[in-house]
């Protein structure tokens, strides 16, 4: 399946299609997670809001 | 993946990356402000704890003082014959009434106030003029305080 599809239906709520999405930026997700060599878990919880908030605010649709 | 795709990925990419990077940034700052309010008071009490009897003196003194203050708040607030100033010195905060008795009855200047408070200067001049204006404005000046 290509990224497009992946990206619609992520926006229109697929909880498959986030999960999916998050899990392709988790390792730029724990690296900039990493706090003196340590995962700072919360961080880590709040880029993975930070995400989901990313998959429905980008700009798509008015392009 | 075709071409559109492609510029849909790096673009959404990009988007992330830099809200991840502000979130990080935001996250930083906020843990950073709350540590700023955190260690002086471990450092502290990490300073304070070397021995018990330490603190149990200390806490003598402080107790003292605190009563010492209460005691010198009340004697103010005795002297106050009137009632609708009596109420109104009553209604100030603790620290408000600390330093109309330091400016008042002990004539201290604000350099001194503060001093004694471990408040700056100006600290102890703003709040004394906001006492005396907040009084003033409930007697509705009329007592020529």
């Amino acid at each position: 399946m290509d990224f497009k599809d992946l990206f619609l239906r992520a926006r229109e709520a697929d909880k498959e299609a986030m999960l999916e999405i998050i899990e392709m930026y988790r390792p730029l997700m724990i690296k900039h997670a990493m706090v003196n060599n340590v995962l700072d878990e919360d961080l880590y919880q709040e880029y993975v809001y930070c995400i989901i908030k990313c998959i429905m605010k980008f700009p798509y649709q008015s392009r | 993946m075709n071409r559109e795709d492609k510029d849909l990925l790096n673009q959404f990419s990009a988007y992330v990356k830099v809200a991840i990077k502000h979130k990080r940034q935001e996250y930083m700052n906020k843990k950073s402000k709350i540590r700023q309010h955190e260690l002086p008071l471990f450092e502290d009490m990490e300073m304070e704890c070397v021995e018990d009897t330490d603190i149990l003196k200390q806490i003598e003194d402080m107790s003292d003082e605190l009563e010492q203050k209460n005691h010198e708040i009340c004697l103010l607030l005795n002297q106050i014959e009137n009632y609708s100033l009596f109420q109104v010195v009553n209604s100030l905060t603790r620290q408000q009434k600390e330093i109309l008795l330091l400016k008042i009855f002990y004539m201290k200047s604000f350099n001194e106030i503060g001093t004694l408070l471990g408040i700056p200067q100006k600290k102890a001049e703003a709040t004394y003029y906001n006492s005396i204006r907040k009084i003033r404005k409930i007697l509705g000046g009329k007592h020529g305080f």
